[in-house]
Order: structure tokens, then C-alpha cells, then sequence
């Protein structure tokens, strides 16, 4: 039970620090969103974004994984004190606002907790992943990490000393951070990732759904939670070798999952808002963040993203006939490009030798 | 060209097999949708599901283009889940609202819901019954927690314990305990293919002079070297712990060698160098 309180409050906390960065984010862009989950789901790039310019620069010198989770620490509480120093303000409206959703919208939030409930029970349930060789890696960096105090130095499946660090996944820092939160917490790498994280992608998941059904049904609430009941019915009835769902409900604490669960749908759901509304910088701005910040949360973006970006928006710019479109995709695939010749530079040219 | 469409073909064919065998039916179902929201002639879902879908058939799902891509850049082995671009079940529940809310009375929004919630069902693959139930919060075998606690106390928390397994279900033992270090590497286990009845097969692993490998052969195989190899090839990597699936016989073996039994689970037994 202990160890559930632990993971709950390691939700909260992800849940709690992506709204934070959500807020602040909407704040600069000047938008007029008024969706908590919103918040929260652009909020978690947000979040890893920051903790990859952190973790990166350690990664590559070496340093230590005490050092990072100090720093983290600090670059935490600064989030915090930037985010009390700017919204202390807009904190009563806030709380009138959501008092105000929670007693007329009820039932609909009612239905969407006992949904993601439902979920999460179910993936509490189950230990197996099919995935042996991929888990070992994962879950194997973490607790290697935590106990060898360096980064991603170590060869999951063997625990010796790389002679160089992995470059398949020496931009992708999400392990890294999980590594963070075992050596901080105390906690073991396997309760955190396969709890902790799994939790938290089906909430993020569930809330990308309903984020759907907002965009699709003219933000009728009945409606978005209508279209979470079958999403979450389909995918409870997609067992494939690898479907998206198979990914959600087995492997959800991958950054594979976070990329088929949270990125591609995350883009999508952009997309739809950008379809709808052209002209609205802002949505090309949470792109733009999205993608950016997606590597650090699974490598495979870097290929990924760009066949997604391309399959929604060059149909759009063509049958609107629109030039600026095409040069915002564009410069939405800059962070794709840029990473992908990182990946290219570190897997051919340049080694980082423990 | 001829070779490059069917390679393009297969490697679609077997991407698609990996992700609708057991749901094909819903992947009908997202065609039927499409073409629906194309003859609606609604300009908005058109551009939502309609064009990114016929655009990914032609370049994505273009099999003259997409594997000499994924080639050159060497990621072919990834692009298999190229699939997840397709969003099938979304297109499917957004269909479902969109016609459970054209009906008008609350009567046959629920009937139809109900209808559609058990057809799904019956034609889907259910995740639950694949899900096994977890016996501890680490969501481990009961055997990995055994054989670390078993581990840990003959060592009494010594440090790193230098260990020798091959067996796929043990890797869940460096993610419970990093203390215990594997001698077996990835590429070892994955890429040795032998044929223990076959003495030539097994000579071509030894005259490799492969220590790794040597170590994996025995282990995941059950081959018994000559006990002077294995021991040479485990004074090298300072082994302090085999520890052997029960299926492969070798625990005579090892106690010849002067490995000694420090206990067993339902499928291993772990044995100490003494």
C-alpha cells in the first residue's frame, strides 16, 4: 500500500508540475485556453523538454546521476517559485473556476475518472509485457543508472561499463529521469516505471481522448467522454503484436508507448486545431514545443514525427493552397532534422567513450 | 523495380500482420469510414482522416519508396510500426459518437452504444485475456525475487555479484537487483544459434574460441564443454554464480566442477563457485 501512496504522489507531482508548466507556457503564448488538461498535456513536454537541456549536457560529460537529480531539484523549485511569482494572482480565479466545472460537469468527470480508473486497474493487474528483451533494457538503465550513480553509463543487460555510451538512446532522456526520481525517492526502479509511469501515460492518454472529443464535438463535454468510453473500449479489444493499444496496456512505461499513446496523438490533435484554425500562431507554437520536445522522451520521434507532420499537413496545404502552411510545417520539422543529424553525427562520427 | 516492390510489399504486408491480424475486422471497419466521410462530401473531415490517409498510401505506404528510405538510413527495423500513423480506432469511436448522437431519443442512443459496445467485443481481441495476473508490486516472477534474495545473502551485500544465466526469463533480475552483473551479453544470447545434437555445430561455436559465446552455448543449450573451457572461460570473467534453467541437466556438471548448489526455485537452481 505504501508503495502505491508513493506512485499516486509521483502522478501527482507529474500532473501538478506539467499543469505549472502549461499555465506559464499558455501565458507567454497568450492564449485564451481556459482546459486544465490541456494544460497538463502540453505542460508534460514542456516539463521534459527542460529536463533534457538539463540531462543532456550532464550525460555527455559524465557526470554523476547525483548531480543531475540535485540539480533537477533546484531547476524544480525554481519552476515552482517563477510559477507562484506570475499566476499568485490568477489562483482565486482559478479555484472559482474549477469549483464551478466541478459541480456542473459532475457526471461527465465522474464517468472520465471511473474510465481511467477502470484502466489503471487493469494495467495494475497484469505483469507481463511480451517485450522481455526491451523491458530489460529500459527498466535494467534505470535501476543500473541509480546504482552505479552515473548516467546511462553501463550496459543494461550486463551491468559492465560501456566503452561508449549507447548512441541509440543518447538523446532520448526519459529513463534518465525516471533514474531521478528512483534516486531521490528511494524507490525501486521496477515499482516506478511499471507503476508509477504507466499510471501516469494511460491518464495522459485518456486525457489526449478527451481532448479529441472536445476538438471533434464542439466542446461538448458529454460528447469527449462519450468518445474516451469507446477509445478505451476499441483499444481494450486492439490486441495486436504492435498496435498502439497493445503498447498502452502492456508496455505502458516505454517512451515506445509515450510516442504511439502521447506524441503522435498529441500531434494529431495540433493538427486538428491547426485544420480548424489556420491562422492562430499559438497552435503552431505548442507544436512546435511538442515535437521539440518529444526526443528526449523517445528517439523514435526523429522518424516518426516527420511521416506524421507530412501526412496531415501537406494535404492541408495543398488543398488550401496556402504557402505560410507549408512553412510552418516546415519549420516544424527543423527540431526533426536537427536531431536526426545529432542521431546520424553520434552513430557514425562522433563517440562519447566512457 | 520488380524486386523493389516486393520487397516494399512484404516488408508492408508483415508490418500490417504485426498490427490488425487479430483485428482486421476494425481495420475494414476505418476503410468503410473513410470512404463514408469522403462521400459526405464534409469538407473538415475530409481534411482530418480522409486526405492524410491517401496521402500516407501514396509516400509512406508506398512500397517503392518507403524501404529504400528506411534502408538508407538505416531504419528499417523500426519503420514496422509505421501503422501507428493510421488512426484507426480514433476514426472508429469518433464514428460512433458522431451516429449514436444522429439518432434522437435517449432509448436508442443506448441501445445503439450497447449494439456497438458488444460488436466490438465480439469481432476485437481482448487485451484482458492475454494480461497475466502480478504476484508482487514489482510485477516480477516470485523465482527473480527468490534467486536475488538468495544471491544477496550468501553474499551479504558485497557489492557487485559477478553472475552467468542465459535464460530470457532472468532478465528481469538486473532490473530487481543491479547488483547482480550478467557475463551474457544481448548479442550473445540473440544471434547464437545452435544445434546441440549436432557436433559440428557445436565445434564451430568452440573453434570461434568465443568465451561469451562458449558460456551462452552452455547455458542456453545445455551443451557441456569440457569442463577445463568452462572453467577457464569463467576464472576470465570472475564468475561467482551460475545459474542454470533445470531443463538443461547440467547440475552434475557443475558440481563436478566444484559448483556448489546454494538452492533452487521451480526452474533454476543457483549454484556458487566455490
Amino acid at each position: 500500500m505504501y508503495y502505491y501512496l508513493i506512485c499516486l504522489g509521483i502522478v501527482a507531482f507529474y500532473l501538478i508540475f506539467s499543469y505549472m508548466l502549461g499555465d506559464l507556457f499558455l501565458r507567454l503564448a497568450n492564449s485564451e485556453v481556459t482546459s486544465a488538461s490541456y494544460r497538463i498535456l502540453i505542460g508534460f513536454f514542456c516539463y521534459f523538454l527542460l529536463f533534457q537541456l538539463i540531462c543532456l549536457p550532464l550525460k555527455f560529460t559524465l557526470q554523476p546521476l547525483s548531480l543531475l537529480a540535485n540539480i533537477w531539484c533546484v531547476a524544480l523549485l525554481a519552476v515552482a517559485g517563477v510559477y507562484i511569482a506570475l499566476q499568485r494572482r490568477s489562483f482565486k480565479d482559478k479555484l472559482n473556476r474549477c469549483k464551478l466545472y466541478f459541480t456542473r460537469q459532475n457526471l461527465p468527470l465522474l464517468i472520465l475518472c471511473l474510465l481511467i480508473v477502470a484502466q489503471l486497474l487493469a494495467i495494475n493487474y497484469n505483469k507481463e509485457t511480451y517485450a522481455l528483451w526491451d523491458q530489460a533494457y529500459y527498466i535494467g538503465d534505470i535501476s543500473t543508472s541509480v546504482y552505479t550513480d552515473t548516467i546511462s553509463q553501463y550496459d543494461p543487460y550486463t551491468g559492465i561499463l560501456l566503452k561508449k555510451l549507447d548512441f541509440e538512446y543518447l538523446l532520448e532522456t526519459y529513463q534518465n529521469h525516471s533514474a531521478v526520481l528512483c534516486r531521490l525517492l528511494g524507490l525501486a526502479p521496477l515499482i516506478e516505471t511499471r507503476t508509477a509511469e504507466a499510471f501516469l501515460i494511460i491518464i495522459l492518454t485518456n486525457l489526449i481522448y478527451y481532448q479529441f472529443g472536445m476538438e471533434f464535438f464542439a466542446q461538448s463535454r458529454k460528447k469527449s467522454v462519450f468518445l474516451v468510453f469507446f477509445l478505451s473500449w476499441l483499444n481494450l479489444f486492439s490486441f495486436n503484436l504492435t498496435t498502439s493499444a497493445e503498447f498502452l496496456y502492456f508496455r505502458a512505461f516505454e517512451g515506445k508507448t509515450i510516442l504511439a499513446c502521447t506524441i503522435m496523438p498529441m500531434v494529431f490533435l495540433l493538427f486538428l486545431k491547426i485544420a480548424k484554425d489556420q491562422q492562430n500562431r499559438n497552435h503552431w507554437i505548442t507544436l512546435f514545443l511538442v515535437v521539440f520536445g518529444s526526443f528526449g522522451l523517445n528517439m523514435s520521434s526523429i522518424y516518426m514525427l516527420p511521416f506524421e507532420l507530412s501526412i496531415c499537413f501537406i494535404p492541408l496545404a495543398l488543398s488550401q493552397k496556402s504557402f505560410s502552411l507549408m512553412a510552418r510545417y516546415a519549420a516544424c520539422l527543423l527540431p526533426c532534422l536537427l536531431y536526426g543529424a545529432a542521431y546520424l553525427a553520434t552513430k557514425h562520427l562522433f563517440y562519447i567513450y566512457t | 523495380m520488380q524486386d523493389l516492390y516486393g520487397l516494399g510489399m512484404d516488408f508492408l504486408n508483415q508490418a500490417f500482420d504485426d498490427s490488425f491480424t487479430n483485428i482486421k475486422v476494425f481495420f475494414l471497419f476505418y476503410l468503410v469510414a473513410l470512404a463514408v466521410f469522403w462521400f459526405r462530401k464534409n469538407k473538415e473531415l475530409k481534411s482530418w482522416f480522409v486526405y492524410p490517409a491517401l496521402f500516407a498510401l501514396i509516400t509512406v505506404f508506398n512500397p517503392y519508396l518507403m524501404v529504400p528510405i528506411a534502408d538508407k538510413i538505416g531504419l528499417a527495423p523500426r519503420i514496422r510500426r509505421i501503422y501507428w500513423l493510421l488512426p484507426v480506432n480514433l476514426v472508429l469511436a469518433f464514428a460512433l459518437v458522431w451516429l449514436t448522437y444522429r439518432l434522437t431519443r435517449h432509448w436508442q442512443r443506448a441501445l445503439f452504444a450497447a449494439a456497438f459496445t458488444a460488436l466490438i467485443a465480439l469481432v476485437g481481441e481482448s487485451q484482458l485475456s492475454y494480461m497475466v495476473p502480478a504476484q508482487n508490486i514489482y510485477k516480477v516472477s516470485q523465482e527473480t525475487i527468490e534467486i536475488a534474495a538468495m544471491i544477496e545473502e550468501d553474499a551479504k551485500g558485497n557489492g557487485a555479484k559477478s553472475c552467468l544465466y542465459a535464460d530470457v526469463s532472468l532478465l528481469e533480475l538486473r532490473q530487481y537487483d543491479a547488483s547482480i552483473l550478467n557475463t551474457i551479453r544481448r548479442k550473445d544470447m540473440t544471434k547464437l544459434i545452435v544445434n546441440p545434437a549436432d557436433p559440428a555445430s557445436v565445434q564451430q561455436v568452440l573453434d570461434e574460441k568465443n568465451s561469451r559465446r562458449t558460456l551462452s552455448m552452455v547455458l542456453y543449450y545445455g551443451v557441456q564443454v569440457k569442463p577445463s573451457i568452462f572453467k577457464k572461460y569463467a576464472k576470465k570473467y570472475q564468475i561467482q554464480y551460475v545459474i542454470p534453467n533445470k531443463d538443461k541437466g547440467l547440475g552434475e556438471y557443475l558440481e563436478l566442477m566444484g559448483y556448489q548448489a546454494l538452492g533452487e526455485t521451480e526452474h533454476f537452481v543457483v549454484y556458487k563457485a566455490t
